[in-house]
C-alpha cells in the first residue's frame, strides 16, 4: 500500500478546527437552537471519535516503527468516548441516575490501554534500565497520590450514602489518574526525544489528569453539570493527541534516547522536592482544616518518599563512586600514554638523529684526517656529504619540534596551525584533508591547544582506522561556543561497540576518543563522535568561547 | 687540539692490524664507522645487522674486538655481548651505545664489556679503547 504524502499543516488544521468545535460546544446551546444534550453528544464527542480517527489517519501517514502505541491510544480514546455516549444518554435522553454503570466499565477500561501505550513508547525511548528516571517517577507518584488519596479517595471511600459498588468505582477513578499520571511523569523525566509532538502529547495528557482530579473534587460536592467548563480539559486531551498524531515528528517520539547520564537539573531536584513535601503539606493542611483522618495514609506516604529518596540518594552516591573510578581509570590512561608518547620520541631520536650525527661525526674526523693529509679532493668530498646529512637532520628535528608544539600555533593561532598540520598530513599520509575556518579572532591560548590536539588526536585516528580518502577538518564560532569538526568519509564503526574497558565505560570504543573528551571537558567544553559503519566518522567538540 | 688532529693514515699508535667486527642495526653508520677505522689502519672484517649475526660473524671470523650497539632486533647487544664472552673468550666486546645509562653500563660490564662507549664519543678515544681492549695499548 503506499504511504500518503505527508501534509506538513495537517495538525495545525485538526488544532484549528478542534478549537472551533470547542466553541461551538458552548455557544450552540446557548442560541438555543440545540438542546445541550445533542451538543454533548454531536460536538463533544465528535471531537473524541475525530481524534481517534486522526491518530488512525497520523499511523498511516507517518507510519512510526511501532504503531502499536498509536492502537493502544486509539483504542482508549474510543473506550472514552463511547463511555461518554453510554452515560449521557442515560443522563440527559433517558434522565436515568445509574452508577456505577455500562460507562464505567468502559472510562476504567480506557486507562489500561492508555497506560499500556505509554509504557510501549517509554520502552522505545529509554531501552536499557533507567533507575533514577523510575525513581524520580516514582517520587512524584506518591506524593502526588497520597495527596489524591486524602482529598479524593479517602472521601469517597468513606462517603456513608453510597453502596459498596458506587465506592469502588468512584476510587478507582483517582487512582487510575494517579496511575496514568506515574507513567506520564517516567515518560517525561526519561531522556528520549522530545520533538513538538512529544510537547502535544503532554499536553494532552495533562488537560486529562487536571481534568479528571478537578471532576472527582466537583463530584464530592454534586457540583458538576453537563456543559461545565471544566469539558474543555477534556476536549484539550482530544484535541492534543489527534493533532500529536498528525504532526510530522510523531514518528521520532518512540526514537530511543543515546546513552546519558541522567543529570539531576535544578527543574527536576525541585520537582522532587516539592514531591517530597507533599506529605508534611497534607498533614498541615489536615490539622488547619481541623481533620485527623487518613493520618495513617500520609504516615506511610512519609515513610515511602523517604525510602524512595534515600534509594536516589543511593544512585547518586553509585554515580558518583563509579564516576571517581573512571576518572581514575582515566588519569592512569593519561600518564600512560604520556609515557607512551615519551617512549615513542626516545625512540625517535635514538634511531635517527643521535645515529646520524654519529655518523656525522664520523665524517667530520675523516675528511679532517683527509683534509691534513693534503687530501683535499676526498676531504671536499666528505664535507659536501657531511653537509647534506646535517641539512637532512636539521628538517628531521624540525619535524620533531612542529609535532611537540607547532610555532604557527603561538604565532598565527589555531587556524594556521590547523591548516599547516593538514599539509603535513596530506603528504605523510597520502589521505586529502581539507580545512575551512571562519574564525573572526584568536582564541585563547588554552583553546587553541586543546581544540588543535583534539584535531591531531582524531586525524591520527583517521590514518589509524578510518581506511579514509578524504578527511576535512571545520572551525566555526557560532552563539558564543566555537565548534572543530573533524570528519572522514572513511569506515566508520559503530559506536555502541566497546572494544576498550576504560572507553566502553565513557561510551567511546577507544582510547584516543576518550583522551580527546577528556581535554575537552577539563576545558569546559563537550564533544561528540557521530559515526556508523560503512558512512565516515565525524569528531565534533564545542567549547565555550572567553 | 683534537687527539688524532695531524696523524698520517695508520692513525694511532698500536691500532694498526687491529681487526674488528661492527654490529649495528644502521647501515649507513656502519659505513661511516668502518671508513673512518680503516682511516686509523684497523681493519673492519665485517658487519653485522643484528646481535644473532655478530655473534654468528664473530665466531666465523674471530676478530680482536667486536663493537657492538645495544637496542638491537633479534637478540639485543647485551645478549649478544653474554653469549660471545661465553663462546669467544679471546675476543674483547666494545659496546657502543646512544644511551648513557649507568644501569646499562653496569649491565654491560657484568655479561662480559671491556668497555663501554657512547656513541658521539671521538674517535681517537674508541681507537684507543679498541686497542687498549685488544691488549695493545702499548
Amino acid at each position: 500500500m503506499a504511504r500518503p504524502a505527508a501534509v506538513p499543516w495537517a495538525w495545525r488544521a485538526y488544532l484549528a478546527g478542534g478549537a472551533v468545535i470547542a466553541l461551538a460546544y458552548y455557544l450552540v446551546p446557548a442560541t438555543g437552537l440545540v438542546p445541550r444534550w445533542a451538543a454533548k453528544i454531536g460536538l463533544y464527542n465528535g471531537l473524541g471519535l475525530s481524534a481517534v480517527a486522526a491518530i488512525l489517519a497520523g499511523v498511516r501517514r507517518h507510519r512510526p516503527e511501532r504503531p502499536l502505541t498509536w492502537y493502544l491510544f486509539a483504542v482508549g480514546l474510543l473506550s472514552y468516548v463511547t463511555a461518554d455516549i453510554i452515560f449521557y444518554t442515560y443522563q440527559d435522553l433517558l434522565h436515568l441516575e445509574v452508577f456505577p454503570s455500562v460507562a464505567d466499565v468502559f472510562y476504567l477500561a480506557s486507562y489500561p490501554f492508555l497506560m499500556a501505550g505509554l509504557l510501549l513508547l517509554i520502552r522505545s525511548r529509554s531501552p536499557g534500565a533507567d533507575r533514577a528516571s523510575l525513581l524520580d517517577a516514582l517520587i512524584v507518584t506518591v506524593g502526588v497520590g497520597m495527596v489524591s488519596w486524602v482529598f479524593l479517595v479517602g472521601p469517597l471511600a468513606h462517603s456513608p450514602d453510597v453502596s459498596v459498588a458506587a465506592r469502588v468505582v468512584s476510587m478507582a477513578y483517582p487512582i487510575s489518574d494517579v496511575l496514568l499520571l506515574a507513567t506520564v511523569v517516567r515518560l517525561v523525566v526519561d531522556g528520549g526525544p522530545r520533538p513538538p509532538a512529544f510537547w502535544i502529547l503532554c499536553c494532552g495528557v495533562g488537560g486529562l489528569l487536571v481534568t479528571d482530579t478537578l471532576y472527582s473534587w466537583i463530584q464530592l460536592t454534586g457540583g458538576y453539570h453537563t456543559g461545565s467548563p471544566i469539558d474543555l480539559g477534556w476536549m484539550t486531551w482530544y484535541v492534543c493527541w489527534g493533532a500529536a498524531a498528525l504532526h510530522p515528528t510523531m514518528g521520532a517520539l518512540a526514537e530511543p534516547a543515546p546513552p546519558r547520564e541522567v543529570r539531576l537539573s535544578r527543574w527536576r531536584l525541585g520537582l522532587l522536592a516539592a514531591a517530597s513535601l507533599l506529605a508534611p503539606a497534607v498533614q498541615v493542611v489536615q490539622l488547619a482544616r481541623g481533620q485527623h483522618t487518613e493520618g495513617l495514609v500520609t504516615a506511610v506516604g512519609s515513610m515511602v518518599l523517604f525510602g524512595l529518596v534515600l534509594a536516589r540518594l543511593h544512585g547518586l552516591a553509585g554515580e558518583v563512586a563509579a564516576l571517581a573510578v573512571t576518572r581514575k581509570l582515566l588519569l592512569d590512561r593519561t600518564v600512560q600514554a604520556r609515557e607512551e608518547e615519551r617512549i615513542r620520541l626516545a625512540a625517535e631520536l635514538h634511531d635517527g638523529p643521535i645515529q646520524r650525527l654519529t655518523g656525522a661525526a664520523y665524517a667530520a674526523d675523516l675528511s679532517r684526517r683527509r683534509l691534513a693529509r693534503a687530501d683535499l679532493a676526498g676531504g671536499q668530498q666528505l664535507l659536501d656529504s657531511l653537509e647534506d646529512d646535517i641539512r637532512g637532520e636539521v628538517a628531521a628535528l624540525r619535524r620533531v619540534m612542529v609535532e611537540l608544539r607547532p610555532p604557527a600555533l603561538d604565532e598565527w593561532g589555531l587556524s594556521a596551525a590547523l591548516s599547516d598540520y593538514a599539509k603535513l598530513f596530506e603528504e605523510q599520509t597520502g589521505i586529502a584533508c581539507s580545512v575551512h575556518t571562519d574564525l573572526p579572532d584568536r582564541l585563547a591560548r588554552a583553546q587553541e591547544t586543546v581544540l588543535y590536539r583534539v584535531a591531531q588526536e582524531a586525524l591520527t585516528n583517521v590514518v589509524k582506522h578510518a581506511r579514509a580518502d578524504h578527511a576535512w577538518v571545520a572551525l566555526q564560532v557560532r552563539h558564543g561556543q566555537v565548534t572543530l569538526q573533524v570528519g572522514d568519509d572513511g569506515a566508520g564503526f559503530a559506536t555502541t561497540q566497546a572494544a576498550d574497558p576504560v572507553a566502553g565505560q565513557l561510551g567511546l570504543n577507544h582510547f584516543g576518543l576518550a583522551s580527546m573528551r577528556q581535554q575537552l571537558e577539563m576545558a569546559g567544553g563537550s564533544w561528540q563522535v557521530h559515526s556508523r559503519p560503512g558512512n565516515g566518522t565525524t569528531v565534533t567538540a564545542t567549547l565555550p568561547l572567553g | 687540539m683534537p687527539a688524532a688532529w695531524g696523524q698520517a693514515p695508520g692513525g694511532l699508535m698500536g691500532s694498526q692490524g687491529l681487526r674488528v667486527l661492527l654490529v649495528d642495526d644502521e647501515p649507513r653508520l656502519r659505513a661511516q664507522l668502518g671508513a673512518v677505522l680503516a682511516d686509523y689502519g684497523v681493519a673492519v672484517l665485517g658487519e653485522a645487522g643484528t646481535g644473532q649475526e655478530g655473534v654468528e660473524l664473530a665466531c666465523r671470523l674471530v676478530p680482536d674486538v667486536v663493537l657492538m650497539d645495544l637496542r638491537m632486533p633479534e637478540l639485543d647487544g647485551i645478549a649478544a655481548t653474554r653469549r660471545l664472552s661465553e663462546v669467544l673468550p679471546s675476543t674483547a666486546v666494545i659496546v657502543l651505545s646512544a644511551y648513557e645509562d649507568p644501569a646499562l653500563l653496569r649491565e654491560a660490564r657484568q655479561a662480559g664489556a671491556a668497555a663501554y662507549l657512547v656513541k658521539g664519543c671521538r674517535t681517537s678515544d674508541l681507537v684507543e679503547e679498541i686497542a687498549k681492549a685488544a691488549g695493545r695499548d702499548g
